[in-house]
């Protein structure tokens, strides 16, 4: 399986899915040179939306996956709408979690899209990327152990910013 | 024999893992490409990552 983020997202804005891409691949974006091997988004909870996320997940093949497996998955928006905190998924084109409640200050879509910025990743493909300062915070919050190997690159990251600023 | 601080000790240790985990000059560096460049990079890095462990 190749891990090609922009096809993840091609296809969820084909679909017309409102979303904000978050985590580290976010960062990536930003700057930070920290690698990830998946893609985390937000998702706006709408029911019309959810509608457009089930679409987009059933073209990208998207199954679930937990620690040790991959388990075929029936996509629908009821379905979505069940999910509380997040969905891990693994796709034809690469890993992609669902977070519908992201640990941190910004718990909802709404609160993340008001920091983020449309960024072009290439062929005009427009995506909305989180805040770094968002993401810093998010990880603070979440604080696995893999968020805080991140940190101290993200936050040196922040600082070089706002010092060329 | 005069013995280090635990505030010392923990400012030695932070420093030992920036300069383990941050390299400034590669910050700078991806700084300089566009968001776009940026993506390819990371695609790269993650294949040629995930090519050198299935050599091992």
């Amino acid at each position: 399986m190749t891990f090609d983020p922009r096809v993840i997202c091609r296809i969820l804005a084909e679909e017309g899915t409102e979303f904000v891409v978050i985590g580290g691949f976010a960062a990536a974006v930003r700057g930070s040179t920290v690698l990830t091997f998946d893609i985390d988004v937000v998702p706006d909870r709408e029911r019309s939306n959810l509608e457009k996320l089930a679409r987009a997940l059933r073209r990208l093949n998207a199954q679930l996956r937990t620690g040790s497996e991959v388990l075929p998955l029936s996509i629908n928006a009821d379905f979505l709408d069940q999910m509380q905190v997040s969905l891990t998924l693994t796709t034809d084109f690469g890993d992609l979690d669902l977070v519908f409640q992201p640990a941190g200050p910004k718990a909802s879509y709404a609160d993340w899209a008001d920091g983020a910025d449309h960024v072009d990743l290439g062929n005009r493909l427009i995506v909305a990327i989180a805040a770094l300062d968002d993401i810093i915070a998010s990880k603070r919050a979440a604080n696995r152990v893999k968020d805080q190997a991140a940190l101290p690159a993200l936050e040196a990251l922040s600082e070089q910013i706002k010092s060329q600023t | 024999m005069k013995f280090l601080t635990p505030a010392q000790v923990t400012a030695l240790m932070q420093d030992a893992v920036d300069a383990q985990g941050v390299d400034l000059g590669q910050i700078r560096a991806q700084l300089v490409l566009s968001p776009s460049e940026r993506v390819d990079w990371l695609i790269a890095a993650v294949e040629n990552l995930r090519a050198f462990r299935q050599k091992l």
